[in-house]
C-alpha cells in the first residue's frame, strides 16, 4: 500500500531532536541494543504557520537500508505525505511544514548508528556513530561494506522479530512503528536475491550476532545463530532453495562440512526430505563436534516426530541428550517421543530433568522505545491516525473503549490465569504437560506423579527418624523417589486451575459474555490442547466483537483443522480471518506479518492466487481487497520464484 | 580406573552431598547409596570407562542410523502415470495409476489442462463416488486436442506426469458414447437388450454395459423413475447421482438413423413422446441401417490409414491408456478393417479414439474445400451441433446451467474454422506436435481456456456444480452455527 498521512504515527518531543539523542545515549545499555539492535527510528523537525518549531518521531521496520539514496528517496516520500492537505494535528486542522527529517539504523557487525538526513529544501548529509556516542569515519570502501552491513542488520531485525514472537502471535507493542513488508522493499534487487548475495561475506561472523531463543538455550554457532535463520526464513517464504544452494555449497569448500547442517535444513524445509535425511545421515559421520552432531540430531528429531515415528525419534533425541545435556531442545523432543509413544512416566521424569534453569534465560528479540511513550507513565505524546484509506467497519472501527470497558467488568477468575503469562521454554512444556494430562486425565496424572515424585509430606516422613521396620520400607520407597522441580511443581498448579476454568465453562458454572472473556477461555482450552472447544470460543467472541488475538488463534486452529482434514470450507474461512487480521494490522501500521504469509501460502498452494483474489474480491469492500492484494497476494505472485499458481 | 573415597553428608531425601578429602563436593542421587549409609559414612566410588558398553551404544545409533536412512532418505515419490480411458464429444475419463509417495508426504494432486490449474484432486475434494484414481472431465468442446498433466506435490518435491494429448471426437464420431442399461431395467414390450445391442455396434459405441461406471454417458430407461425406484434401483440411482443422462432406448436408435450424436432433450423421460415417433426400433430399419453402416466404416478406415502416421509417433502417451481397456475398443462390426489396421500399424500404437475422430469423413472433406470460401456456413452448421452436445451432458436438474455454457460454446465454435483446417493440413500439424505448444494450438486453447474460468467462477460442468451447491449451503450452515450455540449458552 503506498505512503498516506494517515499511515504514519508520530510521537511528539519535548524539544526537536530528543529522540535521536535520547537513542545515541542510550546505545550504551546492553539491554537496550541487545543482540539485534532497536528498530530504525525516523524523526522529524517542522513548524507550523506561526514558525513554531515542533520535533516528532516514530519507528520503522522493514526498509531497505542497503543504500542512503533509496532511504533519502523514501523519506522525501515521507514530508510529501506529511505535507499534503489537509493536515490533521490532534484533531486539529494545522499547516506544518518539515525542516528536515533524519533515519536511524543499527549496524550490527560494525556496532554503528548509520543516518540519513534531509534537510529541506535538499541536502542530504549521512553520519555514522558508535556505542560511546563517538561520531565514526568510514572510507569509501568501509561505507559501502557499512551499508551492506545495515541491510543485513535490518533483514534480521525484521524477520526475528516476528520469528521470535510468532507463539504470542506477533504482538507488536510500540505502536508507533510503521512496519514494512522486508522483502518486497528491494530498492535495486529483490530482498531474497540481495541477501542471499551478501550471506557468504557474513556467514563466518555469524556466531557474534546471537542465536534465536527458539531452540531453547543452543549456543550461538556457525550454523545456529540469527543470520543463518534469518536466510533460512527467507528461502523458506520467498522459495529461493535453487538461488540459495550454490551459494551454500561454495561456501562449504570454505567452512567444510559444517555447511551441511544448514543445506539440510533448506532441504527439509523446502520440500526436499529426501535430499535432507539422506545429508543428515552422511554428515552425522563428518561432523565429530558435540554441538554441531546435536543440531544434526535436532533436524533428524524433528522431521521423524513429524513423520509420526516416535520410536526414532526418541533415538535421535536421546543421543542429543547424551551429547549436550545441558541443552534444553534435545530433552524436549525426548520427551515429546515420549508422550506420542504413550510412556507418560519416562515423559514425566524427563520433563523433571529438563535444564529449565540454563533454557530460561535466553530472551526473544523485541521492539523497544527510546522514550516511555507507554500509560500514566507517559511523557510524549501519540498522534495515531486512523488510515482511511482501508475501511472494514467490523475491524478498522473497532471502539476501543468499549474493549477497556470488558477488561473492567472481567470475571476474576478468568483474568487470573497466570498460565496465560508463561513465556518462552516455560510455554513449549506447559504445552507438553497438557498434552499428558489430555491423554491421562488428571487423577491419573496425578496419582503417576505421587509414584515417581517425592511429595510434600512423605517428605516430612522422612525426617522423623524411622523406628520400626515397616517404617523403614516405606522410606526406602521413598528414598527410590525423585525431587519434583520447583518450576515443575509450581505448572502442576497453573495446570489445576486451567483445567478447573476449563470444566466451570464446561458445566455452565462460567458464563462468558464479552467477547474478553470468551477469548480467555478459548485461550484457556487453547493450552490445554482442547482446540475443537477453543474454538467454538473464539468464534463465540468473535460474532460480537473484532479481536486480534482471536482471530490469530483462530487462524491457528483453522490450519491444523486444514492439515488434518484439508476442505475449500477451511480454506476459505482462513481467508475470511486472514483479511481481516490484515485490516487489523494496517490500521496499527504494521503491513507485514508471517503468521498471515505462512497461513496464505497453504491457502494459495491449494487455490492459486487468482481463485483467492476472486474469494476475497467478492466478499469485502474493494478498498480491502485491494489491501490484501498488495500486501499478502502480490508477494505470493511476484516474489516466490513462481513457485504458486495463478 | 580411578578409585575415590568419600564422605557421606546429610542425607536428603533424594539427594546425598559427599565431599572428598582434596575438598570435591559431589551431588549424588541417595538411591545409589547403600542402605545402611548415614551422616558421616565413607564410601568408595569406582569409575571405569565401559568399552562394551560404549561400543555397544555405539553400534546401536549406527544401526537406528541407517534405519532411518532405509526408512526415510531411500524411497522417494515417482513421476504420476497418466492415461486416457474414455473420450465423448464434450468429455473425456482419465485415469493414473496408484501414486507411489515412497516415504515422503502428499502435499496436493493437480490436473492441469492446457498448462493451467484445472481441479484440485487431492487433498480436499471429494473424489468421485465411481472412479478411484480416475476422474471425468467435462465441459470440453467438440473436435478439439487438449493437454492435460497431473502435477504431484510432496513434501520431497513436485512431480509432473507424462502430458496426455486428448482429442475429443466430432459429432460424427459415436465411439465415446456408453450406454448403460442396469439388471433391473424394465424395457418394456417395444424393444430388447439386442436391439440396443445392435444398435451401439452400428453406431461404433462402446459395447452395452449393466453397471454404471465413470465412462457411462448414458442410462436408459422407459418409465419416469419415482422416488421408490431410485431406493430400489442401485444402478438409476447411481447414474442420477452422477448427473448422468437418463434417456429413452430411441436415443440409441435416433444416434444411429441420425448418423450423428442427437441431443438427449427430446429423449427424456418426461419429454413430449411424439418425437419419438420417428425412431422406433423396427426390424426393417435395422437391417436397412446396416448396410448402410458398413459402407460409412469402409470410408473411415480408408481415410483412418492415410492419417495413421501422425498420431503414432506424436503422441506415444495415447498408446498407453489402450492397452488397458482393449475390450471396449473394437467394436465386432469393425473387426476385419481392424486386423489389416493393426498389421500396417504395429500393436497399440494407433489409439482407436484418434484414429476415427480425425478421419471422419463428411466433416473433413467439404471443410478441406471450403476453407477460403464457404467457411461461415460451416459455422453456422457446427454451432446448431454444439447446442444439441451442451444437453448431451445435462439432465433436466441441472438445466440452469445450460444457459451458462451456451454462450461460451458458441464462442468455441467461431474459433472453430481455425482449427479444423489446421488440422487438416498434414504440414501445420507435424510441426506443432513437434515442437509442442507453437503459435497455432495457443490460438486454439485460448477458447476453451475462458470456457474455464467461467465455469470456475459460476456454474462449471454439471459434476463439479452440483458440489458448489451443496458446498454454498454447507457454508451457510457455518454461519449460523456459532450464533446457534451462542443463543443456547
Amino acid at each position: 500500500m503506498p505512503l498516506s498521512q494517515d499511515s504514519i504515527p508520530e510521537v511528539v518531543e519535548e524539544t526537536p531532536g530528543q529522540a535521536l539523542n535520547e537513542r545515541i545515549i542510550k546505545l550504551s545499555d546492553p539491554d537496550f541494543v541487545g543482540s539485534l539492535g532497536p528498530q530504525d527510528l525516523v524523526t522529524i523537525v517542522k513548524h507550523d504557520s506561526q514558525k513554531k518549531t515542533v520535533g516528532s518521531f516514530f519507528y520503522v521496520a522493514g526498509l531497505d537500508t542497503s543504500d542512503p539514496t533509496g532511504i533519502a528517496i523514501w523519506l522525501k516520500d515521507v514530508i510529501e505525505c506529511l505535507q499534503e492537505k489537509p493536515q490533521l494535528w490532534f484533531g486539529k486542522n494545522v499547516k506544518f511544514s518539515v525542516e528536515s527529517i533524519s533515519f536511524t539504523t543499527w549496524n550490527i557487525f560494525s556496532q554503528c548508528d548509520m543516518t540519513v538526513k534531509v534537510h529541506l529544501p535538499g541536502t542530504i548529509e549521512t553520519s555514522f556513530v558508535n556505542k560511546q556516542g563517538k561520531k565514526l569515519e568510514f572510507g569509501e570502501d568501509e561505507t559501502n561494506m557499512a551499508w551492506g552491513e545495515a541491510f543485513l542488520s535490518g533483514k534480521m531485525r525484521d524477520l526475528m522479530c516476528m520469528v521470535e514472537n510468532r507463539d504470542d502471535g506477533e504482538v507488536i507493542n510500540v505502536v508507533e512503528t510503521r512496519i514494512y513488508n522486508p522483502l518486497l522493499t528491494g530498492q535495486l534487487d529483490s530482498v531474497h536475491d540481495m541477501f542471499i548475495g551478501l550471506f557468504p561475506l557474513f556467514f563466518g561472523r555469524g556466531a557474534e550476532v546471537g542465536c534465536p531463543c527458539i531452540y531453547g538455550n543452543m549456543p550461538s554457532t556457525l550454523t545456529n545463530n540469527y543470520l543463518v535463520e534469518t536466510l533460512c526464513e527467507i528461502v523458506r517464504l520467498t522459495k529461493s532453495i535453487d538461488l540459495c544452494l550454490p551459494m551454500l555449497e561454495e561456501l562449504k569448500v570454505a567452512f567444510g562440512p559444517l555447511l551441511n547442517i544448514v543445506i539440510a535444513r533448506i532441504y527439509l524445509t523446502n520440500d526436499r526430505e529426501l535430499d535432507g535425511v539422506k545429508l543428515i545421515h552422511d554428515s552425522l559421520h563428518e561432523i565429530s563436534d558435540p554441538t554441531y552432531q546435536c543440531e544434526l540430531l535436532l533436524l533428524q528429531g524433528k522431521y521423524l516426530l513429524e513423520h509420526n515415528d516416535p520410536q526414532l525419534a526418541l533415538e535421535a533425541s536421546q543421543r542429543g541428550v547424551d551429547l549436550t545435556p545441558n541443552a534444553f531442545m534435545p530433552w524436549f523432543y525426548l520427551v515429546r517421543s515420549y508422550i506420542a509413544l504413550g510412556d507418560n512416566k519416562n515423559a514425566l521424569l524427563s520433563l523433571n530433568s529438563l535444564p529449565m534453569n540454563l533454557a530460561s534465560l535466553a530472551q526473544k528479540y523485541q521492539y523497544r522505545r527510546i522514550m516511555n511513550t507507554d500509560g500514566n507513565n507517559a511523557t510524549v505524546e501519540l498522534h495515531l491516525p486512523l488510515p482511511l484509506d482501508v475501511v472494514l467497519d467490523e475491524v478498522t472501527n473497532l471502539n476501543s473503549l468499549l474493549v477497556m470497558d470488558e477488561h473492567k467488568v472481567v470475571d476474576p477468575v478468568l483474568y487470573n490465569l497466570k498460565s496465560a503469562n508463561l513465556k518462552n521454554t516455560f510455554q513449549w512444556i506447559y504445552e507438553l504437560l497438557c498434552e499428558i494430562v489430555k491423554n491421562l486425565g488428571w487423577e491419573k496424572l496425578l496419582q503417576l506423579r505421587a509414584e515417581l515424585f517425592l511429595m510434600e509430606e512423605e517428605y516430612d516422613h522422612l525426617d522423623t527418624t524411622s523406628e520400626t521396620e515397616s517404617e523403614k520400607v516405606v522410606t526406602r520407597d521413598i528414598k527410590g523417589k525423585r525431587l519434583c522441580e520447583r518450576w515443575f511443581d509450581n505448572l502442576f498448579m497453573l495446570l489445576y486451575d486451567d483445567l478447573r476454568v476449563h470444566s466451570q465453562w464446561q458445566s455452565g458454572e462460567l458464563k462468558p459474555k464479552t467477547t474478553l472473556e470468551w477469548e480467555l477461555v478459548g485461550l484457556c482450552c487453547f493450552r490445554l490442547r482442547q482446540f475443537e472447544s477453543a474454538k467454538i470460543a473464539f468464534q463465540n467472541g468473535l460474532q460480537i466483537r473484532f479481536s486480534s488475538q482471536s482471530s490469530r488463534k483462530l487462524l491457528q486452529i483453522l490450519l491444523k483443522e486444514q492439515k488434518s482434514n484439508p476442505s475449500e470450507d477451511i480454506d476459505l474461512e482462513i481467508i475470511a480471518t486472514c483479511v481481516k487480521l490484515c485490516c487489523w494490522s494496517h490500521r496499527w501500521y504494521a503491513e507485514f506479518s508471517m503468521l498471515l504469509l505462512d497461513a496464505m501460502s497453504i491457502v494459495v498452494e491449494d487455490l492459486g492466487t487468482t481463485r483467492v483474489d476472486n474469494e476475497v474480491n467478492s466478499r469485502f469492500p474493494a478498498s480491502v481487497s485491494k489491501l490484501f492484494h498488495d500486501n499478502i497476494l502480490e508477494f505470493f505472485k511476484t516474489y516466490t520464484n513462481e513457485y504458486y499458481d495463478e | 580406573m580411578v578409585e575415590v573415597s568419600l564422605t557421606v553428608g546429610k542425607v536428603d531425601a533424594s539427594l546425598a552431598i559427599l565431599t572428598t578429602a582434596d575438598h570435591y563436593v559431589i551431588e549424588f542421587p541417595t538411591v545409589l547409596l547403600p542402605e545402611s549409609v548415614e551422616a558421616g559414612s565413607v564410601v568408595t566410588i569406582n569409575v571405569e570407562q565401559d568399552i562394551e558398553q560404549e561400543k555397544k551404544q555405539k553400534e546401536k545409533f549406527q544401526s537406528v542410523q541407517e534405519q532411518i536412512l532405509a526408512k526415510y532418505g531411500s524411497d522417494g515419490p515417482k513421476q504420476p502415470v497418466l492415461q486416457l480411458a474414455n473420450a465423448t464429444q464434450t468429455s473425456c475419463v482419465i485415469r493414473w495409476n496408484p501414486i507411489h509417495l515412497g516415504s515422503s508426504q502428499l502435499k496436493s494432486l493437480i490436473l492441469y489442462k492446457q498448462g493451467n490449474r484445472q481441479q484440485v484432486i487431492a487433498p480436499g475434494s471429494q473424489h468421485d463416488s465411481l472412479g478411484d484414481n480416475s476422474l471425468k472431465i467435462s465441459g470440453l468442446s467438440v473436435d478439439v486436442e487438449y493437454e492435460f498433466k497431473l502435477l504431484l506435490n510432496t513434501s520431497s518435491g513436485k512431480f509432473w506426469s507424462n502430458s496426455l494429448r486428448v482429442h475429443t471426437h466430432k459429432m460424427t464420431d459415436m465411439s465415446g458414447i456408453t450406454v448403460c442399461v442396469g439388471p433391473k431395467t424394465d424395457l418394456g414390450g417395444h424393444v430388447s437388450i439386442d436391439q440396443i445391442k445392435s444398435s451401439l455396434e452400428k453406431i461404433g459405441a462402446k459395447p452395452l454395459q449393466d453397471h454404471v461406471t465413470l465412462e457411462t454417458t448414458h442410462f436408459i430407461a422407459t418409465h419416469l423413475p419415482d422416488e421408490e425406484s431410485f431406493r430400489t434401483d442401485e444402478e438409476l440411482a447411481r447414474a442420477s447421482d452422477n448427473n448422468i443422462p437418463i434417456v429413452r432406448p430411441e436415443w440409441i436408435r435416433a444416434c444411429e438413423l441420425e448418423k450423428r450424436i442427437v441431443g438427449v432433450r427430446d429423449f427424456y423421460l418426461d419429454s413430449d413422446p411424439s418425437n419419438l415417433s420417428n425412431y422406433r426400433f423396427t426390424e426393417a430399419s435395422v437391417a436397412g441401417s446396416l448396410s448402410r453402416q458398413t459402407i460409412e466404416e469402409e470410408a473411415v478406415q480408408e481415410e483412418a490409414v492415410q492419417e495413421e502416421a501422425v498420431p503414432e509417433e506424436a503422441v506415444p502417451e495415447e498408446a498407453v491408456p489402450e492397452d488397458t481397456v482393449p475390450e471396449d475398443t473394437v467394436p465386432e462390426d469393425k473387426v476385419p478393417e481392424e486386423a489389416v489396421q493393426e498389421e500396417a500399424v504395429p500393436e497399440d500404437t494407433v489409439p482407436e479414439d484418434t484414429a476415427p475422430e480425425d478421419t471422419v469423413p463428411e466433416d473433413t472433406v467439404p471443410e478441406d474445400t471450403v476453407l477460403n470460401g464457404a467457411s461461415s456456413k460451416e459455422v453456422v452448421q457446427e454451432d446448431a451441433l454444439l447446442e444439441e452436445t451442451a444437453q448431451v451432458e445435462l439432465e433436466p436438474a441441472v438445466i440452469e446451467e445450460i444457459s451458462l455454457e451456451e454462450p461460451v460454446l458458441k464462442e468455441v465454435a467461431l474459433e472453430e474454422p481455425t482449427s479444423t483446417a489446421t488440422l487438416e493440413a498434414p504440414a501445420p500439424e507435424d510441426s506443432t506436435e513437434l515442437d509442442g505448444n507453437s503459435a497455432q494450438p495457443q490460438t486454439e486453447e485460448t477458447s476453451p481456456e475462458a470456457e474455464d474460468v467461467t465455469k470456475n467462477s459460476s456454474a462449471g460442468t454439471s459434476n463439479s456444480s452440483s458440489k458448489k451447491r451443496t458446498r454454498r449451503r454447507k457454508r451457510v450452515r457455518n454461519e449460523i452455527y456459532p450464533h446457534e450455540i451462542y443463543t443456547i449458552l
